[in-house]
């Protein structure tokens, strides 16, 4: 089967560009859910899964010692917010805590 | 544990902000004070406490400083503010970028 140039899977990045790209979904997560959480659900949906999968292909990968405990403490809180993103009353809430997320892994990406 | 910063902060205190994050802290800088808040879990908590304190809304930027790597981020949902030409998230201003991070250092590294 030939590879085909165009199509790189996640894990074919390094270990800092997997993370980067974990925190940039948080990013758009995090602007979508407060400005337009409606017209963006679908788009949000799409992320939640992509980041899902991101960070299920990282648990496969041979993280840091250093980066662990961060990546550990991520997934707990995106569980959290998956299960919460519907919640319309906390919606401005929920997007702080992607957001303070995403520079988190965007800090410590390095770490990887 | 939202503390305010008008002088460089004690490891205690270090320790103490970064409950709730462990290592990273989330700060609101008053930017003409020179001085700041952080450990929240919100900057709008921040940004609360410093209105209290007597600092005007204008002079108010939020952001974040990881110990783990020595790094200073400048996005905080409290930075859109159109009429200060600032409509992102992030600081989009270099001289504002310039002073938030002096008062960081000066006060939490």
């Amino acid at each position: 089967m030939r590879h085909d140039p165009h199509f790189s899977h996640q894990t074919d990045l390094p270990l800092d560009k997997q993370i980067l790209n974990v925190s940039v979904n948080m990013a758009r997560l995090s602007e979508w859910v407060a400005d337009s959480y409606i017209s963006h659900k679908s788009l949000i949906d799409i992320f939640i899964g992509q980041t899902e999968n991101y960070l299920n292909d990282l648990s496969d990968q041979n993280i840091s010692e250093g980066f662990k405990p961060t990546l550990k403490r991520f997934q707990m809180e995106f569980e959290k917010l998956k299960s919460e993103v519907e919640d319309e009353k906390n919606r401005l809430y929920w997007a702080e805590r992607a957001l303070t997320w995403a520079n988190i892994l965007q800090h410590r990406a390095k770490l990887a | 544990m939202i503390i305010i910063l008008t002088k460089k902060a004690t490891e205690e205190q270090i320790k103490k902000m970064c409950y709730e994050f462990g290592s990273y802290i989330k700060v609101v800088v008053d930017i003409k004070k020179e001085i700041l808040a952080g450990g929240a879990t919100m900057h709008y908590d921040e940004e609360q406490m410093l209105l209290e304190y007597g600092c005007k809304q204008d002079n108010l930027w939020g952001g974040g400083i990881d110990f783990a790597t020595g790094t200073i981020d400048y996005n905080s949902m409290i930075n859109v503010r159109p009429n200060q030409e600032n409509s992102s998230r992030d600081i989009l201003s270099q001289e504002i970028r310039d002073k938030f991070k002096i008062v960081v250092e000066k006060l939490l590294l």
